[in-house]
């Protein structure tokens, strides 16, 4: 999911950048005092999602968590994967500091596209409901992410088609995994502490 | 068709997953260079493109990576070289191989060169060893246990260890401490 340094030009990585900036500013903006601890607690289980390896069938696959983190925090999300992304990039040298922008439009976009497809059905009266929107943003997550690293990667000559169905196919059991993970930990929320779920709209 | 799919999906499908960064391991064997191409979760990067630049900019070769993620060369030119994979789907590295490290460029000789373990083998079999053969058998010896930890050292550095992941979620708590801290400031 993570694009390298060196593969994509300039002028992308400049707009990917901008995009990024963007949605940390509209994020920042949203986001007071009582829930930064919420964003810093969902920045750092993203940071940490890219290094749990889960046995597959023959390999292993990683989390992402861009669903769950969209559900969470709404547009708050781009500050949250920004910061984590940095320092996947600056520790783990994951992406990387030119491509941190890409990068967080990538994770981000999805993020906020599950939010605003999904969260009322989490925090709807449903249970049934909740925890299908919940599988089905955890996959969107994924799903979206491929479909952006494709068009970014039309850039470089690319066939967006090629690209966007090698990457769907191959995260397929990601996308399964994840649906699962978060349609979980969304009913656990529900049942625990809801107040976490309403509170983020403002 | 149903059959390269299948070949896809064994073959293909568990490297890309683990992908998010690739790895290019080099080491110089007699006048070769040999490089292994790896992900982060230690998966081989099989048949994918590698090309071999000057620093200058200037292409020399294109290589490609058999199905344990090794690729081959002799170095045409004894300078440094920027080794670049394309593991696809986004992702790419590149590592600088120093002149020093590079072989000798020989002349082309009669004589091959000879592998170490026949060396050995000629050797046990004639008492007498003239002071270059031993030397070759020496330099031979102390490659290839020095590239076995060479390639350990590598590794290790590259793995992310659990301190690391700790410091980072440390570091993400820290930065938005110091934002709540800032706005709190302001507030009052």
């Amino acid at each position: 999911m993570h694009i390298s340094e060196g593969v994509i030009a300039a002028p992308v990585l400049v707009s990917g950048a901008v995009g990024a900036f963007a949605g940390c500013a509209v994020g920042l903006k949203k986001m007071d005092i009582e829930n930064t601890p919420k964003v810093a607690v969902m920045s750092s289980a993203f940071f940490v999602a890219s290094l749990i390896h889960l046995p597959v069938g023959p390999t292993s696959v990683h989390l992402v968590l861009s669903g769950l983190v969209g559900i969470l925090l709404g547009w708050m999300a781009f500050p949250a994967i920004l910061v984590a992304l940095l320092l996947q990039a600056i520790l783990f040298q994951f992406g990387g500091i030119t491509t941190l922008g890409v990068n967080t439009m990538v994770m981000g976009v999805p993020a906020l596209v599950c939010y605003l497809l999904y969260a009322r059905f989490v925090r709807g009266r449903n249970k049934a409901i909740a925890a299908v929107a919940g599988f089905l943003a955890g996959a969107t997550g994924i799903f979206l992410g491929g479909v952006i690293v494709a068009l970014f990667l039309i850039s470089t000559g690319e066939q967006f088609i090629v690209v966007a169905k090698l990457f769907v196919i191959a995260h397929f059991p990601v996308m399964v995994i994840e649906g699962i993970l978060t349609a979980f930990i969304v009913t656990f929320i529900r049942r625990i502490k809801p107040d976490v779920l309403g509170g983020i709209v403002k | 068709m149903k059959k390269t799919r299948i070949v896809f999906l064994i073959v293909v499908l568990p490297s890309l997953l683990a992908a998010h960064r690739v790895n290019i391991f080099t080491q110089v064997e007699h006048d070769s260079v040999i490089g292994q191409c790896y992900y982060n979760d230690g998966a081989p990067v099989r048949q994918q493109k590698v090309e071999i630049f000057r620093l200058s900019g200037e292409r020399l070769m294109e290589l490609k990576t058999d199905s344990a993620g090794y690729f081959r060369f002799a170095p045409p030119i004894r300078e440094d070289l920027k080794i670049v994979l394309y593991a696809g789907m986004g992702h790419q590295s590149e590592t600088i191989l120093a002149a020093a490290d590079l072989p000798e460029i020989k002349k082309p000789r009669t004589e091959k060169p000879k592998n170490p373990q026949k060396v050995t083998v000629t050797n046990t079999e004639e008492p007498r060893v003239d002071e270059e053969r031993l030397r070759k058998i020496i330099e031979d010896a102390v490659e290839e246990k020095f590239n076995a930890l060479r390639e350990l050292i590598v590794k290790q550095q590259r793995s992310t260890s659990l301190i690391t992941i700790i410091g980072g979620i440390g570091y993400i708590f820290g930065i938005f401490g110091l934002l709540l801290f800032l706005r709190n400031r302001k507030r009052q």
